[in-house]
């Protein structure tokens, strides 16, 4: 990512308008203290000079990357152009931060109750395929799948918020939002409801069939014939024969699953105005604003690579056939 | 076959319809013609704006005036006569939302004509409702004088001053109703010219009204190819309106071709480029296959949408852009696939049998390999249309799709714009998305009616 | 039942249920098997044999149905019991099977050791460590060292993993072992292994053993008696001695010898003509005759019975009878 955007000259073209929004800013704030133009005008250019040393602006892009790494991990990003936190602030930073946990809220919730549900009923399914309800759940779960997300929630909103009023029409709070912690919470719950139940809806589908195909896959692999003919009680053999040994492709399921959910993000926060990384990123690319682009693409691969770290990790726990 | 399963029964009658509906909308529907003028909101200025379709009046007690046009001609003037009479049966309850007057290609000979449209009403007053000046000749022009041709003369009545006064004097003279000219211009002089004043407010008056087109000419002749006058309604169409005006139903019709079009297409040249890909990736190994593979594995895991929403506002919304950002991004999951299966194929016995006797890697990949994935590629094909087609409507609805495409997603991405849905027009929120469910559906129930026969496992029970 | 003898099966008939009809498996089959006896059921791919050691241990798929015919085992008829029922009295205590396969009759993430203590602990009723020390005396037995245990089937080779299997299902010491295909999977030098492993321990344990093969050869160096099965039925059932003697035997028999490679001698082996019966609609009269040398009217009508050539030598041929 950051060498493509090196090559394309992206980098140098944001850096250089970070560093030039600094010396706009420096300008503003020595204005005042010197009154000769040209002396004005020196000091300017030598603060100029110092950032474009210090940015590395003065040499070639690929020289640049390890301090541009250096400067991610220090989350020294620069400002935005248009985009602000609530309290004023158009650091990137900051902006960040003040959108990173609702997006977080929203979802791991949702990411948590899908595979929940879906993982429950895929199980449900596969003990009885070719029935009654396997053809339901089947045509359900291709419908879900079928579904816009984007869709989903606007459909949701004149439903559920115009024709019904029984849910905001989007956004965190309420305005002007409760004081009371406990009622402030509940309100965010309130508001986060039909996001969460549209994410769920949407990929539940999916998550439903590829359980239901894989637990059925190993439900009839022989060690499980073997497992009752030994005589084991049916409890176990689901438990240790079919679900430990559909755990790891199951898993691996969820890891792919990972990168979708950042898209889904993307749509449902822009349809319910809920403020988070992905409406954030839509605004930023509308906007043009290179700054906050990049620096939400790096926030975005950082979360990702760290969220599939984690079911790496796990993946190892559990599949001993991965273990050195 | 696998019309066994009732799933792949569903999908494929949905598919015919869907195609079916594709072939009507190609032939029946100037495409050209709308998709040009798509975009354009002079061309549905006299369409009614966030109109909700005519059957809507079916379900409810107040009648919604439908959008009427009142078409004449072409006609001939001779001197003093009325040059045409257009007539309305008006029974309801509502008031027309604006009237216009248009008139195309008018044609005269020696003096200049005024041409006049008056109205006579159910209760028999008549009220004077336009004029319309005809330019003079010009400076060496030649007789006949041809008017308002190719763009026809369009009056907006309902706006006109004089419609204002006129419907200000029979209120005052002949109702005696205590209203000022103002609040005629503001509530639209047109509820008043259909209108009588009862209990205190003003109530649609229903009956024929007779709209009556006239010319004054000293000398010479007239003739007017067409008349008409809109009387703007409520609702329109079979699917209503958007705020621009559009018939929905035009863009809706239009979106069928379109959605298929772009899943198959898009997913006919991922699915060969990435087959191609892991045939060669799988079959000749070394160092081609690591190159392939890490290559497919990196854009396997970088997230699509922000990277397709990247690509796309960088550069430019036109469609083949976002056709190959689609490969771009779709090739790794099939290669990876296809390799793996070729790689079992590779070790099998007949493969080897061919090669012993001589046979060429091409000739092995074309006549022993490659039967042997078809199915699949085939199943794959049809699997990923539908995930193309919902990546474009997600585009388009983003705003980044190709602006000179009538697409399902642009119509929801214009509704979501223009506040359509907390404004509760559900008529044009609700047909696009149905029908890109539908049609995602249709692909979607078809893949799960092919998958009994390509994986075996999954059927009801197994036997040995 | 006659002194000695542990299982007596009579008449048995097996069908499968596909769309295109009852597919008879398993279609008259009547054999016993003695204490401390090796039988070898031989017979080609689609001859009935795997059925028919699933159908003793009622390990049989779903579209598979027990049709008639009686499984005595210790004097009770277990076709009468419910599978649950079997599966708690007898399944892996008192008849056990290695099934075709042993790569695949492992659970991939559980630890070897564990899947063979397993029926100990939940049906048995034994501890955690008793089941362990127990089991790990097991892994001994079959000739490998103890703390392979804690290994998992990705771990070990072919060979291992049939060892593991067998020592798996002797772990609760039924009377009966049914193996079937024990060494197909494996190159010649491990099934040798394998082998004398299973004739030990059929000495060490006083097993009674039924050797599912289509290798006769193979059979010839553990049984005692040979069934060979064809299109779902016995059509002879001997001492191994006869079967590889001078007496008369079936054409399928003979034929079946004749086939097998000799490491020394001229001869060469000769191919049966013509394929597997079909068993949904199997061919009428004797279940051979399209591909019998010595095939007659009679052969073609009526199905034979099985004639007594001598002492416990049964052959199903009109030439040999009737």
């Amino acid at each position: 990512m950051v060498i493509i955007l090196g090559a394309t000259g992206v980098s140098d073209r944001i850096l250089s308008s970070i560093v030039n929004e600094e010396v706009r800013l420096y300008r503003q704030t020595i204005a005042p203290q010197i009154k000769d133009p040209a002396t004005l005008e020196e000091a300017v250019m030598k603060y100029r000079e110092e950032l474009v040393k210090s940015y590395g602006l003065d040499r070639q892009w690929y020289e640049r990357l390890p301090d541009m790494f250096l400067r991610v991990l220090r989350l020294d990003l620069g400002r935005a152009r248009l985009a602000q936190t609530f309290t004023g602030s158009n650091k990137i930073s900051d902006i960040i931060f003040e959108r990173l946990p609702n997006t977080v809220i929203l979802v791991t919730t949702a990411i948590g109750i899908n595979y929940l549900i879906g993982i429950f009923l895929g199980v449900k399914v596969a003990a009885k395929p070719g029935t009654r309800l396997d053809k339901i759940v089947s045509f359900l779960s291709a419908v879900s799948y079928a579904v816009p997300t984007w869709w989903l929630g606007i459909m949701f909103i004149l439903v559920f918020a115009f024709y019904l009023k029984l849910f905001p029409y989007g956004g965190l709070y309420s305005s002007p939002p409760p004081h009371d912690p406990l009622l402030r919470i509940l309100d965010v719950l309130w508001h986060a409801t039909l996001p969460i139940v549209v994410l769920v809806l949407v990929n539940v589908g999916l998550t439903i069939y590829l359980t239901r195909t894989i637990v059925l896959n190993i439900a009839q692999e022989d060690f499980v014939n073997v497992a009752r003919t030994k005589g084991l009680p049916e409890g176990l053999v689901n438990r240790r024969y079919i679900m430990r040994v559909a755990a790891p492709p199951i898993l691996t399921n969820v890891i792919l699953g990972l990168a979708g959910s950042i898209g889904g993000a993307i749509l449902t926060e822009t349809v319910f105005s809920w403020p988070g990384m992905g409406s954030l990123f839509f605004e930023a690319i509308v906007q043009s604003d290179e700054a906050l682009v990049l620096s939400l693409v790096y926030m975005f691969t950082f979360v990702y690579v760290i969220a599939r770290f984690i079911l790496e990790v796990l993946y190892i726990v559990v599949d001993p056939r991965v273990r050195v | 076959m696998f019309l066994s399963t009732w799933s792949g029964r569903v999908g494929l009658a949905l598919l015919t319809i869907l195609t079916a509906v594709s072939l009507f909308t190609l032939t029946a529907i100037p495409i050209s013609e709308v998709s040009r003028h798509w975009n354009d909101p002079q061309y549905w200025a006299d369409y009614p704006k966030n109109a909700p379709p005519i059957w809507v009046n079916l379900f409810s007690n107040r009648k919604l005036l439908e959008t009427k046009v009142l078409q004449a001609g072409p006609v001939e003037i001779t001197e003093g006569g009325n040059a045409a009479e257009l007539l309305v049966d008006y029974e309801h309850d509502s008031f027309p939302t604006h009237i216009s007057l248009v008139v195309s290609k008018l044609k005269y000979t020696d003096s200049v004509p005024l041409i006049i449209l008056t109205v006579i009403r159910p209760d028999g007053y008549s009220i004077e409702v336009a004029k319309l000046t005809v330019p003079p000749p010009r400076e060496n022009e030649q007789q006949p004088y041809i008017r308002f041709f190719p763009t026809p003369e369009r009056i907006l009545v309902s706006s006109s001053d004089e419609l204002v006064r006129e419907v200000y004097k029979l209120y005052v003279d002949r109702f005696n109703t205590p209203i000022t000219p103002t609040k005629i211009k503001q509530d639209g002089p047109q509820r008043y010219l259909f209108g009588i004043p009862q209990n205190g407010e003003i109530r649609p008056l229903k009956g024929v009204y007779r709209f009556i087109l006239a010319a004054t000419q000293s000398k010479g002749s007239l003739s007017v190819e067409s008349v008409k006058i809109i009387l703007g309604g409520e609702s329109y169409g079979f699917m209503g309106t958007d705020v621009i005006g559009r018939d929905l139903a035009l863009g809706i019709l239009l979106g069928f071709p379109v959605s298929l079009f772009i899943g198959v297409i898009s997913s006919l040249i991922v699915t060969g480029f990435g087959t191609s890909l892991g045939l060669v990736s799988g079959y000749l190994g070394g160092r081609i296959d690591n190159l392939i593979q890490r290559i497919a594995d990196f854009i396997n895991n970088i997230p699509v949408l922000p990277l397709l929403i990247f690509l796309v506002f960088t550069f430019g919304a036109k469609l083949w852009i976002i056709i190959v950002a689609f490969v771009v991004f779709g090739w790794p999951g099939l290669t990876i696939v296809t390799r793996s299966i070729v790689l079992q194929l590779r070790e099998s016995q007949f493969v080897e049998a061919a090669r012993a006797i001589g046979a060429s890697s091409i000739r092995v990949l074309a006549k022993h390999i490659f039967p042997s994935i078809a199915p699949f590629v085939l199943a794959q094909v049809i699997f990923l249309t539908p995930s193309f087609i919902l990546l474009e409507a997600a585009l388009s609805f983003l705003g980044l799709g190709d602006p000179s495409l009538p697409t399902w997603g642009q119509i929801l991405e214009l509704g979501f714009r223009s506040a359509a849905v907390y404004l509760g027009y559900w008529w044009w929120i609700l047909p696009p998305g149905i029908l890109i469910v539908i049609t995602a559906l249709a692909f979607v129930m078809v893949s799960l009616g092919l998958e009994p026969i390509i994986n075996p496992r999954v059927r009801a029970v197994g036997g040995r | 039942m006659t002194s000695g003898e542990i299982l007596h099966v009579e008449d048995l008939h097996v069908y499968y249920s596909t769309p295109k009809g009852y597919l008879k498996a398993v279609d008259g089959v009547s054999f016993n098997l003695h204490k401390g006896e090796s039988l070898a059921v031989v017979g080609e791919s689609g001859s009935g044999k795997t059925t028919l050691g699933l159908t003793l241990v009622r390990a049989l798929p779903k579209n598979a149905k027990i049709v008639s015919g009686k499984v005595i085992l210790n004097g009770e008829d277990i076709i009468t019991l419910s599978t649950e029922e079997f599966r708690k009295k007898h399944s892996w205590r008192t008849i056990s099977i290695v099934f075709q396969g042993a790569m695949n009759s492992l659970n991939p993430v559980i630890k070897v050791g564990d899947q063979i203590a397993e029926p100990l602990t939940y049906r048995g009723g034994l501890s955690k460590e008793e089941a362990r020390k127990i089991a790990e005396e097991f892994i001994e037995m079959v000739g490998m060292p103890r703390d392979f245990y804690n290994r998992y089937p990705h771990e070990l080779s072919g060979g291992m993993k049939q060892r593991i299997v067998i020592a798996m299902a002797l772990v609760m010491k039924p009377q009966i072992l049914i193996l079937d295909e024990p060494t197909s999977a494996l190159d010649v030098t491990i099934q040798a292994q394998i082998i004398n492993l299973v004739k030990d321990l059929l000495d060490n344990l006083g097993l009674s053993v039924i050797f599912i093969t289509h290798d006769l050869a193979l059979a010839s160096e553990i049984a005692d008696r040979v069934a060979v099965m064809y299109g779902g039925q016995v059509v002879e059932l001997g001492p191994l001695e006869e079967l590889l003697g001078e007496t008369p035997k079936h054409p399928y028999s003979e034929k079946l010898l004749a086939s097998l490679p000799r490491l020394r001698g001229d001869n060469v082996p000769e191919f049966i003509p013509g394929r597997p019966p079909d068993l949904i609609n199997p061919p009428t009269g004797c279940r051979f005759h399209p591909r019998c040398p010595y095939v007659f009217e009679r052969c073609i009508v009526e199905e034979p019975p099985l004639f007594r050539q001598s002492s416990g030598h049964l052959v199903k041929c009109w030439l040999r009878g009737g």
